[in-house]
């Protein structure tokens, strides 16, 4: 009987709470704003870390982690807009990329190939974990118009279900270029 | 005041423990299935409606009227959205479990220091980080509360022989199915409980139970599907011992702290530990065996009887399966250290730091990180579907496309379509979105979410669409950007996908349609659309619709689908008032064509009552995937 009763107890208590939370919180009614403001001209340099830039990692560039870098897929693509002059005096592509223990330990080796407009950068053969700043000149014949798009492939990386569910590459801080 | 709190301590210390460990818990947001089930109010018209969303049994067989279907309905309906109240009513059927496992623990073993020592390793243990944070995993704490409070009214009965408290707790045994399915097995640990107790004369009073048991599991056995391969496949092999050894060693937390940023030294302890314990554990077992305790086994065998349903499932281990299990294991832990109490003070307290050492303080990190984990995604969950709700304020006409939706947003959250909670339409991946998220055909079709490449251009040129990214803590209006990156990527095209029913695709309907009506339309006799032509060979065309009872009048109905000059194979459409979901092989001569002409043609139509136009399917969708 006295279990009955507590028991009865305790339900109008969870009631009442359950009701309390709810119509307090009904009566500030949630509400996300949204950022309206006008987009500014395309990014040339792009970082991880800010968000405004995240549209221009056009292709294959997964969530924002510990808010400072991105995983890849196998192929990613990124659009900026080339810097001043760039026409003129060309840029350079710079990258920073983190290459993983994981990689190096599962692939042993891998390239990482680029392309815009058509031409071909310089591949880079990674075959060490840790820290590494892929940067090529870009001749100006090919930085005309306002956006380009830079194609990066991986000759090789780690298929979906390797190391987690999902196919991953490179780690990636910081893309772009940069006046030369 | 001081004597009662003193008299109270044995389980609100463990649930002041619980609550400062799972506190996260209590701010979680909604994710994954929780969409799903606060969903399910919508689909509810009638007294027939609300019976079939209670009662009837969904994937894999499951029920649960109480812990997942009525209670969604109930409190979507009191609170909407808001999920505060869902959380305090997870944790109050939390703090009823643990002060139920308290007073079971006092009533088997007739110590308090056992009382609070139960519920306290239960409250740390690392599977209530999914339990107390995932609202749809509340059938785990809502079946414990009710197993333990079945078993506690069994004991009063065992005790008194009162008929009241045998009614009760089979009153309560029954209600438990409503909860989960894992209810079947009490009167088993019942069972298990006579025998090691030497309640002989008892049995026959579990046999009424084992009876209800069996009928439950021979109707749960008639409606579940058959499942052959994937997830929920049943695997009857040697693969259930290794199950066991799996669930045995994560039931201790220790292993989770690989997943975290520590010090390796203490990864590497977190790792040893569950096998240090599970040899002092079995130290305990053989004692009690030798010593002839057969009670102290009792906390091993609910550990058993409640974790034996899901070691079939091989491929689909859930630390949070652990919920219900890990009490007995509480049981046997607490009274491993009364008996070394009993037996030297000073073996006691060593058994108590060992314990807290090993155990407790790992699970503790280990379940704090989870429930932290399910907030955080919640979190972001809410900060997208408001921000969408805001965006559809600012745009009340335009289609919201979202671009920079992580992987695990998607999947926690868009997958399971929130935004019709709060009746927002049209919103899509932008294109492009999709490639940030690995596709995942068990948890759903990726594409389906996309917006058309092809249409993009348009649509945003037309002032009909807006774009957000999804990157940061709000959703930013990327418009503009992303049209000028578009320009460079997409070029128009027809889409693969029309939704019939989206005034958005009503430039690719031909003749044969009726004005759209709640998002559907009605075809006549004969309709036609215009799609773009399969990318690669192997690609079907699906036709997604309803067939409504009253077109079925004349009997079956046969669809003949012509796509350009190719007939694809007739399709009999004969179960009414339900879904349709028909795919077709495409032949690949029209592979790479731009647009292709599909028709649809019916062998009859009707005109019901009270109509004046004739009537045939329901659509839908067509796709070419």
């Amino acid at each position: 009987m006295r279990f009955g009763k507590r028991a009865c107890l305790g339900l109008m208590m969870t009631v009442a709470m359950a009701s309390l939370g709810g119509s307090c919180k009904a009566k500030r009614r949630v509400r996300v704003e949204t950022v309206e403001e006008e987009a500014g001209p395309m990014a040339s340099f792009i970082r991880m870390s800010e968000p405004k830039t995240a549209v221009q990692l056009v292709r294959g560039f997964y969530g924002l982690e510990q808010g400072a870098w991105r995983w890849t897929k196998s192929e990613f693509s990124v659009t900026v807009r080339p810097p001043a002059a760039a026409a003129q005096n060309g840029a350079r592509l710079e990258a920073k990329i983190t290459v993983p223990d994981a990689v190096i330990a599962k692939l042993g080796q891998t390239t990482l190939h680029c392309v815009v407009n058509g031409h071909v950068v310089e591949p880079e053969k990674i075959e060490k974990a840790g820290e590494l700043i892929y940067k090529r000149d870009i001749p100006a014949s090919v930085l005309g118009g306002e956006a380009l798009t830079f194609d990066f492939r991986l000759d090789k990386f780690l298929a979906a279900g390797q190391v987690e569910e999902r196919e991953l590459g490179l780690i990636v801080t910081t893309v772009g270029l940069l006046k030369k | 005041m001081l004597a009662r709190l003193g008299k109270h301590a044995p389980w609100l210390v463990p649930v002041l423990i619980c609550l400062f460990v799972f506190w996260p818990g209590l701010v979680a947001w909604f994710q994954r299935d929780d969409f799903a089930w606060l969903g399910l109010r919508l689909e509810v018209y009638t007294g027939a409606d609300l019976w079939k969303a209670l009662f009837s049994p969904k994937a894999q067989g499951t029920i649960r009227p109480w812990s997942e279907r009525g209670f969604f309905m109930l409190y979507s309906k009191l609170f909407g959205l808001d999920a505060l109240a869902y959380r305090i009513t997870v944790f109050a059927t939390q703090i009823l479990a643990v002060y139920l496992l308290s007073q079971v623990a006092w009533r088997l073993t007739s110590s308090r220091l056992a009382s609070f020592l139960a519920p306290l390793f239960w409250c740390v243990n690392a599977s209530l980080g999914t339990a107390l944070a995932w609202t749809s995993a509340y059938n785990q704490v809502m079946c414990a509360a009710f197993l333990l409070g079945a078993f506690l009214l069994w004991l009063r009965f065992a005790e008194t022989g009162s008929p009241g408290a045998y009614a009760a707790q089979f009153a309560v045994f029954l209600l438990g199915f409503g909860a989960l399915e894992i209810n079947i097995v009490y009167p088993g640990v019942v069972l298990a409980w006579c025998v090691l107790a030497r309640q002989w004369r008892r049995m026959t009073a579990a046999l009424p139970m084992a009876g209800v048991s069996a009928a439950y599991f021979l109707y749960h056995n008639s409606v579940a599907p058959k499942v052959k391969s994937g997830p929920y496949a049943l695997h009857w092999d040697a693969s259930i011992a290794y199950t066991l050894k799996r669930y045995w060693i994560e039931a201790f937390g220790g292993r989770g702290l690989a997943f975290m940023e520590l010090p390796s030294w203490f990864i590497a302890y977190g790792a040893a530990a569950p096998w240090i314990i599970t040899m002092a554990m079995a130290a305990f077992l053989l004692w009690a065996i030798w010593r002839r305790r057969w009670l102290v086994l009792f906390g091993f065998v609910w550990f058993l009887a409640t974790l034996a349903p899901v070691l079939p499932l091989r491929d689909h281990i859930s630390e949070y399966y652990l919920t219900i299990p890990t009490i007995g294991l509480a049981l046997a832990g607490a009274e491993a250290v009364v008996k070394a109490w009993a037996w030297r003070q000073s073996a006691g307290a060593a058994a108590l730091v060992f314990a807290v050492a090993l155990y407790a303080i790992p699970a503790a990190l280990v379940g704090r990180s989870t429930a932290s984990y399910y907030r955080d995604r919640s979190v972001e969950a809410e900060r997208l579907v408001f921000g969408v709700q805001r965006a559809r304020e600012l745009h009340p006409k335009k289609a919201i496309l979202l671009t920079d939706v992580s992987d695990e947003l998607f999947w926690s959250c868009i997958n399971d379509k929130p935004f019709r909670l709060l009746s927002l339409e049209n919103i899509y991946l932008a294109p492009g979105a999709e490639t940030a998220i690995q596709e995942n055909a068990d948890l759903g079709d990726l594409k389906s979410y996309v917006f058309p490449e092809g249409q993009v251009l348009q649509l945003l040129d037309a002032g009909q669409g807006v774009v957000y990214s999804a990157a940061g803590d709000k959703l930013r209006n990327v418009t503009k950007i992303y049209l000028a990156l578009g320009r460079t990527r997409w070029k128009p095209a027809l889409a693969q996908r029309i939704e019939v029913g989206n005034p958005l695709f009503a430039g690719q309907l031909r003749e044969g349609w009726y004005r759209i009506e709640d998002g559907i339309r009605w075809m006549g006799r004969v309709a036609a659309a215009e799609v773009q032509g399969p990318s690669k060979s192997g690609q079907r065309l699906t036709l997604q619709g309803y067939l409504a009872k009253e077109i079925l009048i004349n009997g079956p109905l046969k669809l003949d689908v012509r796509v350009d000059e190719f007939s694809l194979p007739s399709v009999i459409l004969d179960q009414p008032d339900s879904e349709f979901i028909k795919n077709l092989p495409l032949p690949d001569a029209i592979v790479a064509r731009p647009r292709v002409r599909v028709v649809l043609e019916l062998d009859k139509a009707v005109v019901p009552p009270g109509e004046d136009r004739e009537l045939g399917l329901l659509f839908g969708s067509i796709t070419i995937h």
